[in-house]
C-alpha cells in the first residue's frame, strides 16, 4: 500500500491543471495516473491552433497549450505514472487500485482524489444508425488520432455527421490532407460548431453544410460504401421522400461526447442526469468525501481554456482540504436549472462561514439571440445579467458574488429570451 | 494426389466446429474450410446467445433431442473450453390467466422433453426478478437455461479441434464439388483443390445452394433476419433471468437477457431477409424497445451501446436436417439449424462425430485433449496470483481496452492461439476490446498496432473484418 | 454593397459589417483588423504533420504566422514532401521562410 496525498486520475488538460492548482496551493504529495504513453490527452491530437486566447492571451496549437502544462509538473518534479490504468476506487477508505506492466496491481491510500477522466465521443452504436456496420465509419476523434499521430487517412470520400467542433475541425484535417470531403449532416436546425470553425474549416474549403439533415442508413458489409442522408421535419424524424445516396469509404461522425465517468460512478458517486457526470458542489467535490472531479469527466466544456481554470480550481480545493480538512457546513442550497438551460453546474451549495461567491457554468438548450439570465431564491430574483449570442455549443460562466449566501433557500436559474 | 482428407467439413459457424472438436477426438485427418477470414462470423455471430433448456421444442423433434442434450453437455463443454457460461435460468412472462394456460402447455412439454420447469406465481416471480413489469403475472421458469459468448464457444470449439490435430482454411469459399471416385473433390475460390472421403456441409445460411452442387435439395433456407439492441453494463442486478415473452404475445418471442459479460441484450425481431441482410432499422428497433419496456420497467435506452442483425438459416420444414445424403453416399447434411441451434451445438457435433467414426471406423484418439489453455484475465484471477502473472509477463499488466479491462497480454494471447485472431474484429470477438461503450474508438489503434507487430505485417494491411476492410487506408506523407 | 463577416480571430465569433469602407458589428480591435484584412487578402495560419522518419509518430507543424488563403495547398505540398529526424525540439524551425512566404514552418511538439 502506498501513502499519497493527492492523486489525480488522467493526464490531460484537466488532470495537468488540477495538479497545477494544487501544488500552487501548497500540497506536492501528488500522482497523476495517465492510460496513455504520454501527459496532455486529447491535446496531442488536437494539431490545430485556437487554444490558449483566454488563459494565455495568445493562440496555441494543442500540443503546444499541453506544453505549458507539461512543463509545470516536470519542472516541478510532480509525480506522474504512464500506461496505467485505475481499476477500482473504494472511497469510503480511500484507497484506490491502478494497474500497470512495472508494478503490476498497486493499491494506494489518498487524502484527496481528483477525477479528471476525460470524455468519449458518441459512437455509432449509441446513436442507432440504421443499415450495416462496416468499416469506414469512425468517431471524428478516432480519424483524428489515426491522422494527426499516426499519419494515416481512414479515407479519401469522406462524410461527415454533426456539426460539433471536432467534426468541423476533421473536415478541414481531410481536406487539407487530400481527401474528398463531401459535406457535413447536422440534425439541428443550426450548428453545434463555433462560428470561426464554420468559416474557416467548411466555407473555406467549399464544404457544404445540411442543416436539419442526418444520416438515415449505412450501407456496405465489409467496408463502408455509401450512406443515405435524408431532410428530417421539425421534431426531427426523416422526411418521407427526401433521401439521398451518397456514394462514400468514410463516416466521420461528431456526434457529441459524454463524460467518461464510469469508474466514479462504480464507486457510488451520485450522478447528475443533465451531464452524465459527478453531482458535485461549489469546490467541484463529489457526493464521495475528498473526491472532486473537473474537466470534461464533470460536464463537457467548449473551450480548453476553461477546463484548465476549473481544474485548477479544483486542485485548488482539494489542496486546501488536505491541509486545513473538512469545513463546518452551516446550511446547503441545492440549485435547479430552470428555462431555457440544459444543465447547471454546481448542483449544490455547501455554504461554509468563508462563501463569498460561487461561478456557476451552465449551457443553454437552443440559441438565444439576446437573453436575460436570473438568478432566483425562490421567487424572488436575487440577479440578472443580460447576454447577446447565446449557444447551446458555448458554455456560459457567471460569477455569483455578494448574495446572502447563508439565508438562502435554493437557487434557480432562469434565461429569458428578449 | 495431395490434398486427401478422411473428412472434410464445409462452413466455421458453431455447427461445423462443434463437429470438427468432436471429430478430434478420432484418429482423423480432417479439415475445415470457412469462406470468411474467421470462423463464426456469420449466424454464430449475431443471435440471442442463449443456451435454451429445451421446454419449447415439439416433443419427439430433432430440436427437441439435440436441446435438451445439448444443455446437459455444455456445462462441462464450456469447463474444458474455458467459454463464459451462466446458467442464470428463464422465465417465460404471463400477463393474463389465458397465457398461463399457454405456459401450463409448455410446461407439459417440458416433462415430456425431460427439461425441469415449474410456474411460479406473482409473489416469487417479483421476488426473483425486482425490476419485472407489475403486470407480469406468473411464469414459467427454466432453471437449466444458460447463457453463452457464441463467439467463444464458436473459437473455443476450432480451438480445441485444431489443438487435437484438426485443421482450418480460412477465406476457402466453395465454388465447386465434383465426385472423383470414392472421394469429393472441392473447389475454392482462391483456387485450391481439396479431396475428402467424408463431406460434411455444415454451411448454414447457404447449405441449400452448397448441396445443389452435387443434388437437388430437399430442403430450402428461408433466412429471417432478427435485429438486437445492446445495453451497457450498468447494472448487475438489472434483470438475472432471460426473460421471454410467452409465445402467444404479439411479442414475436422478444427476449431480453443480461449477457456473460453483463451487458443486456434486447431482441430479437424475426422477418424475412435475404441471407447477406444484416441491416437495422429504426422502426424494428423501436419496436423492441416497446415490447421490452412490457416485460420490465425502467429500461435506461441511454445505456444503449449498439444495435445489430444476424440471420438465421431456418429451412421450410419444422426441424433440423441432420442426416446422410440418400443421393449421395458420405455426404452429411447437417442444414437447417435454427434456434435453439447454439444450444443444440454439442449434442449436434458428437452425434454427427459419431456417425462419420462408424462410417469410417476411426479410432479413438489416445492423445485427444479436451481441455483449452484457460484465458487469463483481469476478472477472472485473484490479486496476487495475477500479480504474479504481470511478473512473469509484464504485457497483462498493460489494460488496452478501459471499457472491458482487457490487457495487451490477452489480445496477445488471443492472437497466437490456434485459430487465433487476425483482424480487428478478430479480437474483439475474442477478449472483448471494441464491445464496450467506446465501440473501440480508444483503442481500437492499440489493437491494430499489437495485431501488426504479433502477425510481422505492416499496420496498413490490418484489416476490420474481411479483406478491403484495411482500417489504416492511406499514408499521405513522406512515402513511409 | 453591405458584406457579413464572421470573425474567426477568436471563439466568440462576431458577425461583422462591411459597406464600402464602413465597418460595424466588431466588438474588439482585433475584429476590425480582420474584416480590413480578409477583404483585401483572407490570410490563414496552417498547421498539419511532418513525417518523422526514425519515428512511429508524426511531427505537428504550424506556419510561424498567417499565409495567404491561396497558398494553403501550396504550402500543405511542401509539408508533404518533408521528412525530419527525430529528436525535433519544440518550436524548433523545420522549413524557413517556406515557399518565400516570409513564414517558416515549425514544430509544435518535442519529440525524443
Amino acid at each position: 500500500m502506498k501513502n499519497i496525498k493527492l492523486v489525480i486520475i488522467g493526464g490531460g488538460s484537466a488532470g495537468l491543471a488540477a495538479a497545477k492548482g494544487a501544488y500552487e496551493n501548497g500540497v506536492n504529495d501528488i500522482l497523476i495516473i495517465e492510460r496513455n504513453n504520454e501527459l496532455g490527452g486529447i491535446l496531442n491530437q488536437c494539431i490545430h491552433s485556437g487554444f490558449g486566447l483566454h488563459k494565455f492571451k495568445v493562440e496555441l496549437t494543442g500540443p503546444e497549450y499541453a506544453a505549458k502544462f507539461i512543463d509545470f509538473i516536470k519542472e516541478k518534479k510532480i509525480n506522474y505514472l504512464l500506461n496505467t490504468q485505475v481499476i477500482s476506487i473504494d472511497a469510503k477508505n480511500k484507497i484506490l487500485k491502478f494497474i500497470n506492466a512495472q508494478e503490476g496491481i498497486v493499491s494506494v491510500n489518498y487524502c484527496a482524489l481528483i477525477y479528471a477522466a476525460g470524455c468519449n465521443e458518441r459512437t455509432a452504436g449509441q446513436i442507432l444508425i440504421p443499415g450495416e456496420r462496416p468499416n469506414g465509419v469512425f468517431t471524428a476523434g478516432l480519424a483524428q488520432r489515426y491522422l494527426n499521430i499516426d499519419g494515416y487517412l481512414v479515407g479519401k470520400n469522406v462524410y461527415i455527421l454533426g456539426s460539433g467542433d471536432i467534426g468541423l475541425i476533421m473536415a478541414r484535417r481531410m481536406a487539407l490532407e487530400g481527401a474528398n470531403v463531401i459535406g457535413v449532416s447536422e440534425l439541428m436546425p443550426y450548428s453545434n460548431g463555433l462560428n470561426r470553425n464554420i468559416v474557416q474549416c467548411l466555407n473555406d474549403f467549399n464544404i457544404p453544410l445540411r442543416l436539419h439533415n442526418t444520416v438515415v442508413r449505412i450501407h456496405g458489409k465489409n467496408q463502408l460504401e455509401g450512406i443515405t442522408i435524408c431532410d428530417v421535419d421539425d421534431s426531427l424524424k426523416p422526411i418521407k421522400g427526401k433521401e439521398e445516396f451518397i456514394s462514400c469509404d468514410t463516416l466521420l461522425l461528431s456526434v457529441g461526447l459524454y463524460p467518461f465517468n464510469s469508474l466514479l460512478k462504480n464507486s457510488g458517486a451520485k450522478v447528475y442526469l443533465n451531464t452524465k457526470g459527478a453531482f458535485v458542489d461549489q469546490n467541484l467535490e463529489t457526493s464521495l468525501d475528498s473526491i472532486y472531479s473537473c474537466g470534461n469527466v464533470l460536464h463537457v466544456h467548449d473551450l480548453v481554456d476553461f477546463v484548465s481554470d476549473e481544474s485548477e480550481i479544483a486542485g485548488k480545493n482539494a489542496a486546501n482540504r488536505i491541509k486545513y480538512g473538512k469545513k463546518e457546513i452551516l446550511t446547503t442550497i441545492y440549485t435547479n436549472n430552470g428555462d431555457n438551460l440544459s444543465y447547471l453546474l454546481p448542483n449544490v451549495i455547501h455554504v461554509d462561514k468563508d462563501l463569498d461567491s460561487v461561478l456557476f457554468s451552465f449551457r443553454v438548450k437552443k440559441p438565444i439571440n439576446k437573453g436575460k439570465i436570473r438568478f432566483f431564491d425562490q421567487d424572488k430574483c436575487i440577479y440578472e445579467i443580460v447576454k447577446n449570442y447565446l449557444l447551446p455549443s458555448e458554455m456560459q460562466r457567471i460569477l455569483l458574488k455578494n448574495a446572502d449566501f447563508l439565508n438562502l433557500k435554493s437557487i434557480t436559474v432562469s434565461i429569458e429570451e428578449i | 494426389m495431395q490434398n486427401i482428407y478422411d473428412v472434410l467439413i464445409i462452413g466455421g459457424g458453431v455447427i461445423g466446429c462443434s463437429i470438427a472438436r468432436y471429430l478430434s477426438k478420432f484418429k482423423v485427418n480432417g479439415i475445415l474450410l470457412e469462406k470468411y477470414n474467421d470462423v463464426g462470423d456469420e449466424t454464430s455471430n449475431a443471435n440471442s446467445a442463449i443456451v435454451h433448456s429445451g421446454y419449447d421444442p415439439l416433443p419427439g423433434s430433432k430440436k427437441a433431442y439435440f436441446n435438451v442434450k445439448g444443455n446437459k453437455m455444455m456445462k462441462d463443454l464450456a469447463e474444458e473450453l474455458d467459454v463464459p457460461f451462466i446458467q442464470n435460468g428463464s422465465l417465460t412472462i404471463a400477463f393474463n390467466d389465458e397465457e398461463l394456460k399457454t405456459l401450463k402447455s409448455l410446461l407439459e412439454r417440458a416433462e415430456t422433453n425431460g427439461v425441469r420447469a415449474r410456474i411460479v406465481e406473482f409473489d416469487e416471480l417479483h421476488q426473483m426478478e425486482p425490476n419485472l413489469s407489475d403486470e407480469a403475472k406468473y411464469a414459467l421458469f427454466c432453471e437449466d437455461s444458460g447463457i453463452i459468448s457464441p463467439f467463444n464457444l464458436t473459437v473455443g470449439l476450432m480451438e480445441n479441434a485444431m489443438d487435437n490435430g484438426f485443421k482450418l482454411a480460412l477465406n476457402s469459399e466453395v465454388i465447386n464439388i465434383e465426385k472423383s471416385g470414392d472421394l469429393y473433390h472441392i473447389i475454392t475460390k482462391n483456387n485450391k483443390d481439396y479431396y475428402s472421403k467424408v463431406l460434411v456441409n455444415a454451411s448454414g445460411l447457404y447449405s441449400d445452394d452448397l448441396l445443389a452442387l452435387l443434388e437437388k435439395p430437399k430442403y430450402k433456407i428461408i433466412p429471417r433476419k432478427g435485429e438486437y439492441i445492446v445495453l451497457d453494463h450498468f447494472n448487475n442486478n438489472f434483470c438475472k433471468h432471460t426473460l421471454f415473452m410467452c409465445p402467444t404475445k404479439v411479442g414475436k418471442g422478444v427476449l431480453i437477457s443480461p449477457t456473460t459479460s453483463f451487458n443486456y441484450i434486447i431482441g430479437p425481431s424475426n422477418d424475412l431477409s435475404n441471407k447477406a441482410d444484416t441491416s437495422t432499422d429504426s422502426l424494428t428497433i423501436n419496436d423492441l424497445k416497446t415490447i421490452a419496456s412490457k416485460l420490465i420497467k425502467n429500461i435506461n435506452y441511454g445505456e444503449t451501446i449498439r444495435s445489430f442483425a444476424g440471420v438465421r438459416a431456418n429451412p421450410d420444414i419444422d426441424d433440423f436436417i441432420i442426416e446422410e445424403s440418400k443421393v449421395n453416399e458420405n455426404l452429411f447434411n447437417v442444414a437447417g439449424i435454427m434456434s435453439p441451434g447454439l444450444a443444440s451445438s454439442p449434442a449436434i457435433g458428437e452425434y454427427v462425430a459419431n456417425l462419420i467414426k462408424e462410417k469410417l471406423q476411426l479410432e479413438i484418439s489416445k492423445n485427444f485433449n479436451p481441455n483449452r489453455r484457460k484465458v487469463l484475465k483481469l476478472s477472472k484471477l485473484d490479486e496476487n496470483t495475477y500479480n504474479e502473472l504481470i511478473k512473469s509477463n509484464p504485457s497483462y499488466g498493460h489494460i488496452v481496452c478501459r471499457c472491458e479491462k482487457v490487457s495487451e497480454g490477452e489480445i496477445i494471447d488471443a492472437i497466437h492461439r490456434n485459430c487465433g485472431a487476425r483482424t480487428v474484429k478478430g479480437v474483439k470477438k475474442r477478449c472483448r476490446p471494441g464491445f464496450g461503450r467506446c465501440n473501440g474508438s480508444f483503442c481500437q489503434e492499440e489493437v491494430i498496432k499489437i495485431l501488426a507487430r504479433e502477425l510481422g505485417c505492416d499496420k496498413s494491411e490490418i484489416c476490420y473484418s474481411d479483406k478491403g476492410s484495411e482500417i489504416l487506408k492511406f499514408y499521405p506523407k513522406g512515402n513511409k | 454593397m453591405k458584406k457579413e463577416y464572421i470573425c474567426i480571430i477568436c471563439p466568440k465569433g462576431c458577425h461583422i459589417f462591411k459597406d464600402g469602407d464602413a465597418i460595424s458589428g466588431y466588438t474588439c480591435l482585433r475584429g476590425l483588423e480582420y474584416v480590413k484584412q480578409e477583404s483585401i487578402k483572407p490570410l490563414r495560419s496552417l498547421t498539419s504533420t511532418v513525417c518523422v522518419s526514425n519515428r512511429d509518430v508524426m511531427c505537428p507543424v504550424k506556419t510561424s504566422g498567417p499565409i495567404p488563403k491561396s497558398e494553403i495547398f501550396s504550402v500543405m505540398d511542401k509539408i508533404n514532401s518533408l521528412k525530419v529526424e527525430a529528436p525535433i525540439l519544440f518550436n524548433q524551425i523545420l522549413v524557413k521562410n517556406v515557399n518565400d512566404l516570409a513564414v517558416d514552418i515549425i514544430s509544435t511538439k518535442e519529440i525524443k
